[in-house]
């Protein structure tokens, strides 16, 4: 079972990666973007990767709530390392990023009403589908609020994932971002999430503007108040899943993000130490695992 | 507003030459710089010469104009990237072929003659590094006459005018070449080679789609008829592609033959 504290394989820390990552590092994350028939460089920086930890597929280019349909030859290559890599899921965004056949190369947020859920809920079926293995959906950061919004936000997102069956890949840092953008409370929002359907957390840092805006970069540490939200929701979760230090830009040196590894890990495992200590030995049971699909 | 209606504001916000004034959309403005700048920044890296020669506002014009006209049609980001290199040297060839076109920016006007070969191999090095090269299925063997030729599948020959390959302190001369960009098998790094003009003449043939593709000794015998060597210039120019040959195989340009196809 894939769990603990993972990493984005990234090309400008991949060596360092390789040649330093503490045992606390158990998987890596990769967007597969970056890796579909792709030659070179990214060839062998995924070979390395596959020869050294687990890995987990994260696409940028799905968007579930876009009207484009799917590129064939997207969800054809991405079937296929899916499934050479083993991974028991993938997952892609909340969010729509291509229209008419026009690639945003961003998460946009889309309004939170029943038109958008149904279009959600039926391209996330066919995703399922088209790859033969679950789909986790990750809830976005976003800094507009769309016309048309009828819900907020937790309720659309609970609405997908009850009506589509999805798994939720849950972005902690993205739940404080938008709470402190937004003017909610980040704990009420995780309170009403259905934690049965989790399979995978983020955590990152993000950017706080003058003006106050915070911005989802990934480029920055995480904040004392995110690692705060991770273990107020590893507590309430208290079961065994992947864990992903997101981290995409102005990489520091890697001390410091084997820092953050460790730092996650043992929030992580005092999250899990009751639950440890109780099957003593045993394979701990997830609560309210949700079944992938066969 | 419906979903579609939405979606295309903020497709036309992003990509606009102008950014759109609805005030409903105001509120998505910061979309519209970070779909740019990521795009413009990846665009940089991969252009860094041109983007020099030319210079950023030329640059950036030249990618606003892209982002409007030709929009990304990949969700691959290196596939938008490389598009941009086609649509600029288009720009940059309407400034130099007539007729001049009006949409090309004058910011453009000013570039120097090297600046569409210099982007072109740019952009072949952009897409050489990325791309796939598998082994091909069947067995290798050493080059002889009988068999066809397996060139690397990495490799691109551009004909350039101008010596743009490796940076000097002035401007290039004119100096029309075949340049071979590839990848080696055991490593990742594009490399680059000027070919002979009689190793470009066979590639260029051998990379032309031919059903059955010609054996070594078909594209010779072509080659030489199209050559035409004088009576006593047969034997050299045969041993000069010969020495080719070997120095295509000794840089992985080359990496065999195998069988032709039966029937």
């Amino acid at each position: 079972m894939l769990e603990g504290i993972g990493l984005g394989l990234r090309q400008p820390i991949a060596s360092d990666l390789f040649a330093l990552a503490p045992p606390s590092l158990k998987w890596l994350e990769l967007h597969p973007e970056n890796y579909l028939a792709r030659g070179g460089r990214y060839a062998t920086l995924l070979r390395q990767a596959r020869e050294r930890f687990p890995l987990l597929t994260h696409g940028l280019s799905m968007g579930f709530g876009s009207l484009t349909p799917f590129d064939p030859d997207y969800l054809r290559q991405l079937r296929a390392l899916v499934h050479e890599l083993g991974c028991p899921w993938h997952s892609d965004h909340l969010c729509f990023a291509s229209v008419d056949g026009v690639y945003l190369h961003d998460l946009l947020p889309l309004p939170r009403n029943l038109e958008s859920i149904k279009l959600v809920v039926q391209r996330i079926a066919e995703a399922q589908d088209a790859l033969g293995v679950p789909i986790a959906v990750e809830h976005i950061s976003y800094y507009a609020t769309p016309p048309g919004n009828e819900l907020d936000e937790v309720d659309h997102l609970c609405a997908i994932l009850e009506r589509a069956d999805a798994r939720l890949l849950l972005d902690v840092n993205n739940v404080f971002v938008n709470a402190m953008n937004h003017g909610f409370d980040p704990r009420a929002f995780i309170d009403r999430l259905p934690l049965e359907r989790v399979v995978q957390l983020h955590v990152a840092g993000h950017h706080v503007r003058a003006d106050g805006l915070r911005i989802d970069t990934h480029a920055e540490p995480v904040c004392e108040e995110v690692f705060a939200l991770f273990a107020y929701t590893m507590n309430k979760l208290a079961r065994p899943l992947p864990v992903l230090l997101e981290r995409d830009e102005q990489f520091p040196v890697f001390a410091e993000l084997v820092g953050e590894i460790e730092r996650l890990d043992a929030i992580y495992r005092a999250a899990l130490s009751p639950l440890r200590s109780a099957s003593s030995g045993s394979e701990p049971r997830p609560h309210g695992h949700v079944e992938p699909r066969p | 507003m419906t979903l579609a209606e939405y979606q295309r504001a903020i497709v036309q916000l992003g990509f606009a030459a102008d950014e759109p004034q609805d005030p409903a959309l105001a509120p998505f403005a910061l979309y519209r710089q970070m779909i740019r700048a990521r795009l413009l920044a990846m665009a940089e890296v991969a252009y860094r010469r041109s983007w020099a020669l030319l210079g950023a506002p030329a640059c950036s014009a030249s990618f606003a104009r892209f982002l409007a006209l030709e929009p990304p049609k990949s969700p691959l980001i290196r596939e938008v990237i490389g598009a941009f290199a086609a649509f600029a040297e288009a720009e940059l060839g309407a400034l130099t072929d007539p007729p001049r076109t009006s949409w090309t920016g004058a910011l453009l006007a000013g570039a120097p003659p090297e600046a569409r070969d210099l982007l072109r191999f740019e952009a072949a090095k952009w897409r050489v590094a990325s791309a796939p090269a598998p082994l091909p299925a069947g067995a290798l063997s050493e080059v002889d006459f009988d068999g066809v030729l397996v060139l690397n599948p990495s490799l691109e020959l551009l004909a350039l005018d101008f010596a743009v390959c490796e940076p000097g302190a002035g401007p290039p001369a004119e100096d029309p070449h075949t340049l071979l960009v590839y990848r080696r098998r055991d490593d990742d790094d594009v490399r680059w080679y000027r070919a002979p003009a009689l190793l470009a003449e066979l590639l260029v043939m051998a990379s032309a789609p031919a059903v059955p593709p010609a054996t070594l000794g078909g594209l010779v015998a072509a080659l030489f008829a199209r050559r035409a060597p004088a009576p006593g210039q047969a034997e050299p120019l045969l041993e000069e592609l010969a020495a080719a040959l070997t120095v295509a195989v000794e840089r992985d340009v080359l990496w065999g033959v195998r069988a032709p196809e039966s029937g």
